[in-house]
């Protein structure tokens, strides 16, 4: 049996179908907590956010009109709560609140350089701009299609390439120096 | 090698190029219409197999801090509270659909109260006829009349 396309799942969820409203939250929690979680650096925040947008899907459910797509939908609504947050939020030290995963690799300066490599790359996404980190999780770490993404964004498909492309850029220079002879 | 060959891979190159260096090193994430062209040119292109590695390294360590940013126990946490809460609470109704309802109700009501405003009118009303038709029909009425009455007569 196919998988239900997420507008199948609206449709159930607007006749208050509890299970279809599991199945698509489950489907885009990642992205709309990843997206908060980059612009408002704080996971309690990122994760009230993300509460909040699925709350609204769950209640306005009835009201919605087929012509959207829902991934597009999730992600403004993501974006603006994330601003209207920041807008009220008090100022706040930059405090790191991720968990560090222990590292269970062998060589010793092995995994020292990959922790630098990862603390380096870590500060290079934090100088990109949102556009280009919002372009980098949707396009590789959601399901969105390149086309979905851009639409998201409010973007052709050439501007979007042109954006990772740029953001690939800026993470590479940080990495390595080799961009400029392999391209 | 011919001029056109050479000056065909340099095409191919330039759009792989511009491809990995947008969508990475997994072709299975570029757009669908590439990906086919793309797995057969680099198969036996150094060139593009040196891109490739290239930006898988950067992907990894992409992927690597996004799934330590992102716990996956954390989420299903998440999803779980999210799902809890939300479904207790009431949906909105669609007011477009109301207004809609609401709308063609009154018309059919308009339209009701019309129909039988004509009916009534038309039971109680008398047709139109002028005064001077009736004079008319009464005069022609006669005439008739007088005609039957002669004719009448005549078999006699």
């Amino acid at each position: 049996m196919s998988k239900p396309s997420d507008e199948d799942l609206m449709s159930a969820i607007a006749k208050g179908d509890q299970k279809a409203f599991n199945l698509l939250t489950s489907r885009h929690l990642k992205m709309v907590y990843a997206i908060a979680l980059q612009r408002l650096k704080h996971p309690s925040d990122a994760e009230e956010v993300t509460q909040d947008v699925f709350t609204r899907l769950w209640q306005n459910a009835p009201k919605w009109q087929a012509e959207a797509k829902i991934s597009t939908w999730l992600y403004r609504v993501c974006v603006n709560r994330s601003i209207d947050m920041l807008r009220r939020r008090k100022p706040m030290t930059d405090i790191n609140d991720v968990p560090e995963i222990p590292d269970t690799a062998d060589n010793a300066l092995q995994t020292l350089e990959i922790k630098d490599r990862k603390t380096q790359l870590e500060k290079a996404l934090g100088n990109l701009t949102n556009e280009q980190r919002d372009a980098i999780q949707l396009v590789y770490f959601s399901e969105m299609k390149q086309q979905e993404a851009a639409d998201s964004l409010g973007l052709n498909l050439a501007a979007l390439e042109s954006l990772l492309r740029r953001a690939r850029k800026k993470l590479h220079t940080v990495l390595d120096g080799n961009y400029e002879q392999l391209y | 090698m011919t001029k056109d060959k050479i000056n065909t891979i340099s095409l191919d190159m330039h759009r792989f190029k511009a491809l990995i260096s947008a969508y990475g090193s997994d072709i299975a994430k570029w757009p669908e219409d590439s990906r086919s062209w793309a797995q057969n040119f680099s198969r036996d292109n150094t060139e593009a197999q040196n891109l490739l590695s290239y930006e898988k390294e950067l992907d990894e360590i992409l992927t690597d801090v996004e799934s330590k940013t992102l716990n996956p126990e954390a989420l299903t946490f998440l999803q779980y509270k999210i799902v809890s809460s939300s479904t207790r609470l009431p949906q909105q109704k669609n007011t477009n659909n109301q207004r809609a309802l609401m709308g063609s109700s009154i018309q059919s009501l308009t339209a009701c109260f019309l129909l039988c405003g004509c009916l009534a009118a038309g039971m109680l009303s008398l047709p139109y006829l002028p005064l001077d038709t009736i004079v008319v029909a009464t005069e022609s009425e006669q005439s008739i009349a007088f005609l039957e009455i002669n004719l009448l007569s005549s078999w006699d």
